[in-house]
């Protein structure tokens, strides 16, 4: 019995000691931080996805402490109401900005554009990007090997196994542009939600003269400028065989999506069908 | 027409066929066991074997489910090296014991090939080592009775050091496992292992070496160390295993010699007659920190502005 | 003389050397494709306009800075255009296209043929003339004929042997390595025309001011190393040292290390342990161009591999800008092609793309897919066949986890991407392919 009660009180004892030893040196050897700090840490979505432009969640809310303002730092995963907390612990007001939504400009599912090429490699697109021209004949469009899939912290990009293209999920999209940077042929855009999440845009990259592009890709934009025509309000520009919607400019009516002849322009809602007109 | 990343050539050396040629070196050795100790042997080497590959197969199919991964035949080796480290008289269900221990502990719980840290089939020996402590050193001798091995005589002082024979140590005429009795067999098997390539001689030289030289010094014939127990075994055959040793030339240099050096330790001053296994497994521990530590040496030397910073 | 051969790292891939060495010219093509940007640095512009008419051997792009070279027809015609085409690989780059007339063609020919004869008797101008020329005008000579280095990283030449004037060279090192598999371009060259390589090699040397040259090559060419060996006059500052044959012996700093000892450190350039080095093909375009005012229009190709059959496996004199479909023995599909050897050669999969200058053959394997990868075991054969000893299994790992950061502390840009590792990985996991995005993201 006695072997018992001492070890009860051996291990007992050993256990306060270092216990106590513990506290004492977290006390003595404690940082001392802001809460705020900590405060906005749990505002942000932890994802470290740089989008801030500093090295990850912790840094950037040390830096929103140090600076006690908000001018410039800004959280893109967070959101508008992310930001709004963060701005009442640091106790200024948040400047409410709209955020964009990702949008993927090829068009060029498997249907549309067909693979004649055998990749055999690493299934990465910078790796098949820098190796040639991909397993389409088009340069310009979308490898199809899913880099920007595993780049979103934010499970806002699918493959759709379909079509061959990612999809974007915009009610997940924080617009933290890290598909952006990853694309290696560049394809996604950071473009406004628009008024209702209307909005039109051009889902093709490739600059190659419209014959060139139509031959490798049936949903390629051919540079034919009919959308440049029926845009009222000055919104598109054609330069290198490639159509291009000023978001700005544009109020999202729809008519350059029905009179594109490749179906390259789309839209988040479905127009309304274009007039037969005179040609 | 294909597009592909350069290089466009590969080296007709597979992991397969790896594992198939050390089994291949290993089966002198494995055949002088038999030899001298009868038909136990055999029975112990298949179930081992087996009992590997179904528990490989097990885990990847049934548990993890995914694609099978026997092709690799990484678990018949670890079965054939088990059976080759344990006393030919174990009862059979402590070999199956061992060998679930060795594929599904040692090497699955940590991803499986290429992934564990401690070589398998010295883990699941040592796991019946300080399991059943009994029934792994009682040892067949080779007129059929059962006895401590050399180092075990050697550790009780029941002979002299310089009185063991050492021809019947050279050609298996001892008791041990039907692995470690058959130095010459052992050597063969690992001149055509060095002559393949598929060892690299840093970590058996080194072992060997580190073993001679602790003896010399210590006033004991190193010739008696390295035939006798696991030492040839484990320096060409357990402690070259791919994954568990490091990975650079000087690594492995650094690696046999503390083996050599533990194992002469263990043997001299230890309470285990025999100490090649921990010795083994401890340096196994050390590895990633020895590859962290011991880079190759880059062909480049580092710009001058580079050092100045 | 002992061989030779660099001490870290290497592999012996199977040398399948066994194309011919014969050289057969082929006709001259009746359209010819030409990029402007065939070299490292700033693609040349287009000097002619569509619908012009050129003559054989003009200029039709030239250089608009000093890192750049200039581009030559082989061919007399008409351009046709001037527009994005897709190269080998399938990327469109700005090319000239240029179509012969049958009067140009019968012209050209004839030109070509009467070429041919001077090279193959070499009865052509003598090299004094050009020998007695400042080595500024041999430089000269270089950047108008548009010579880039033709080993396949075609830097343009001029610039590489313009030194600063703090830079003495040692030794002008000559790589006759071709340590590439089944590619034979450099050996047949060296066997059919040893005299105008070692004619090459002087006005090179006097370009530079080297004191002394070696013609670094490996020992598996034994007739080269005669031919040359035979043609070297009594006296020459030039000698031939035989290196072990050793994949990358090839290597700039490699080859550097094999011969002279010395290794170039990262990022430096041979000319900081005294060497410049030149591949023999560059020797031979050179002496082309300083004595017989040839630009750089045609360069020897090997078509050659298991693809095709063996008495298919050749080389060519080839016009650059030849599409590669059109040279013989180059099936239309079902084969895996490749612009340079096996081991750094990059696939085509559009045949229309030219013959550029830095192709020094087309290696034709059967479509084997590559080995389906397996999980590492660690077994070292990477570290080991590494020649600038770094850790490809580690850099390939942080290249698949974009951890560009650490790949850069163990000293990824190092990497010449030889592939010596993926070769030599018995679980035939794509180290190289990782290694390579790495160096790629890490650099900054």
């Amino acid at each position: 019995m006695t072997i018992f009660l001492a070890s009860i009180a051996i291990l007992g004892l050993t256990g306060l000691a270092g216990a106590l030893l513990l506290y004492a040196t977290s006390k003595r050897f404690a940082v001392e931080t802001d809460p705020r700090e900590e405060a906005v840490r749990d505002a942000l979505p932890g994802a470290n996805c740089g989008a801030c432009g500093l090295k990850g969640c912790a840094d950037f809310a040390r830096e929103c402490v140090v600076r006690g303002r908000l001018d410039g730092l800004t959280c893109p995963g967070a959101g508008a109401e992310g930001m709004a907390r963060i701005a009442s612990i640091l106790g200024v007001k948040a400047e409410s900005r709209e955020r964009p939504v990702a949008v993927l400009r090829c068009n060029g599912s498997c249907e549309a554009r067909p693979r004649p090429y055998a990749y055999d490699g690493a299934r990465s697109c910078s790796i098949m990007n820098a190796v040639g021209v991909g397993t389409s004949g088009c340069a310009f469009g979308c490898l199809g090997c899913g880099d920007c899939v595993e780049v979103c912290r934010f499970d806002a990009l699918k493959m759709n196994p379909e079509t061959g293209l990612p999809e974007v999920d915009e009610t997940k999209c924080t617009a933290c542009g890290m598909c952006v940077a990853e694309c290696p042929r560049r394809l996604f855009e950071l473009r406004p939600r628009g008024r209702r999440d209307r909005r039109v845009w051009v889902a093709c990259s490739s600059r190659d003269k419209g014959a060139v592009a139509r031959k490798v890709c049936a949903a390629a934009c051919i540079g034919c400028g009919k959308c440049f025509k029926a845009c009222p309000f000055e919104a598109i520009t054609i330069s290198d065989n490639l159509a291009y919607i000023n978001p700005d400019a544009c109020r999202a009516c729809g008519k350059c999506v029905g009179v594109c002849p490749t179906g390259a322009i789309h839209a988040t809602f479905t127009p309304v069908a274009p007039k037969q007109d005179e040609n | 027409m294909i597009l592909s990343p350069s290089p466009h050539l590969h080296t007709s050396r597979t992991v397969r066929g790896t594992m198939l040629r050390v089994c291949a070196a290993l089966l002198p050795a494995w055949a002088t066991g038999l030899w001298v100790f009868g038909l136990p042997v055999l029975w112990l080497t298949l179930v081992c074997i087996l009992s590997c590959m179904l528990t490989e197969w097990a885990i990847t199919r049934l548990m993890l489910r995914r694609s099978c991964t026997l092709g690799d035949c990484s678990s018949l080796l670890t079965g054939l090296l088990l059976a080759m480290n344990l006393p030919p008289t174990l009862p059979l269900w402590m070999a199956v014991a061992g060998s679930v221990v060795a594929v599904g502990i040692a090497k699955m719980c940590f991803g499986g090939l290429g992934c564990n840290i401690f070589n398998p089939a010295l883990a699941g020996r040592v796991f019946l080592l300080i399991s059943f402590p009994a029934a792994m050193t009682e040892w067949l001798l080779p007129d059929g009775t059962t006895g401590a091995t050399i180092l075990g005589q050697l550790k009780a002082n029941m002979i002299a050091p310089a009185d063991a024979p050492l021809t019947g140590l050279f050609f298996g005429d001892m008791a041990g496992s039907a692995g470690e009795i058959g130095s010459a067999a052992l050597i063969l098997g690992g001149i055509y292992l060095l002559c393949t390539r598929i060892i690299h001689w840093e970590i058996p030289c080194a072992i060997l070496v580190a073993v001679a030289l602790m003896d010399l010094c210590l006033g004991f014939p190193p010739l008696v160390d390295i035939f006798s127990g696991g030492l040839l075994l484990g320096a060409i055959f357990m402690a070259t295993d791919y994954t568990t040793s490091p990975m650079t030339s000087r690594g492995m240099l650094l690696y046999g010699a503390a083996i050599g050096i533990i194992t002469v330790c263990i043997r001299r001053w230890g309470a285990y007659p025999e100490g090649m296994s921990f010795a083994i497994l401890l340096m196994n521990g050390f590895t990633p920190l020895i590859n962290t530590y011991m880079r190759p040496k880059r062909f480049s030397p580092k710009p001058a502005e580079g050092a100045a910073k | 003389m002992r061989t030779k051969t660099f001490r870290i790292g290497g592999i012996h891939p199977p040398e399948h050397k066994d194309a011919s060495t014969a050289i057969e010219w082929l006709e001259l093509p009746r359209q010819v494709i030409l990029p402007l940007s065939q070299h490292i640095g700033a693609p040349a512009r287009a000097s002619v306009e569509k619908g012009q008419h050129v003559e054989r051997l003009q200029q039709v792009g030239e250089c608009p800075s000093f890192v750049s070279a200039g581009i030559h027809t082989p061919i007399s015609g008409t351009v046709k255009a001037i527009e994005n085409l897709p190269m080998a690989g399938g990327m469109p780059q700005q090319c000239i296209v240029i179509v012969a007339s049958e009067e140009d063609h019968a012209a050209d020919t004839a030109a070509y043929e009467n070429y041919r004869r001077q090279l193959e008797e070499g009865t052509g101008p003598d090299i004094a003339t050009a020998m007695a020329e400042s080595a500024e005008n041999i430089r000269a000579a270089i950047r108008d004929a548009g010579i880039v280095g033709l080993g396949g990283a075609a830097f343009p030449s001029h610039v590489k042997y313009t030194l600063k004037a703090d830079q003495r060279p040692e030794v002008l090192i000559i790589n006759a390595c071709e340590c590439e598999p089944y590619l034979r371009c450099d050996d047949a060259l060296m066997q059919a025309f040893a005299s105008h390589i070692i004619g090459g090699i002087e006005l090179l040397m006097k370009a530079i001011g080297a004191p002394r040259a070696v013609i670094g090559i490996e020992e598996n060419k034994p007739e080269s190393i005669a031919a040359l060996a035979a043609r070297i006059p009594a006296g020459s500052r030039i000698e031939i040292q035989v290196l072990k044959t050793k994949y990358p012996q090839g290597g700039e700093k490699q080859l550097i290390e094999a011969i002279t000892g010395r290794r170039v450190a990262s990022g430096a350039l041979p000319i900081s342990v005294g060497a410049v080095v030149a591949n023999v093909a560059t020797a031979f375009a050179v002496r082309e161009a300083c004595v017989d005012g040839t630009p750089l229009t045609h360069r020897v190709v090997s078509v050659t591999g298991e693809g095709i059959p063996a008495e298919m496996r050749r080389n060519y004199m080839v016009a650059i800008g030849t599409p590669l479909g059109e040279l013989p023995g180059v099936p239309a599909d079902g084969a895996k092609v490749i612009v340079g050897g096996p081991m750094m050669g990059r696939t085509a999969v559009d045949l229309r793309g030219p013959v550029t200058k830095g192709c020094s053959g087309l290696t034709i394997l059967p479509p084997q897919t590559r080995p389906a990868p397996g999980p590492c075991i660690r077994c070292a054969a990477c570290v080991s066949a590494c020649p600038m000893g770094l850790e490809p299994y580690l850099l390939s790992r942080y290249g698949m986890l974009r951890m560009w950061d650490e790949a850069r502390a163990l000293d990824v840009a190092d990497c010449l991407e030889c592939g010596a590792c993926s070769y030599s990985c018995p679980s035939g996991r794509p180290l190289l392919d990782y290694i390579r995005l790495a160096k790629q993201r890490s650099r900054k």
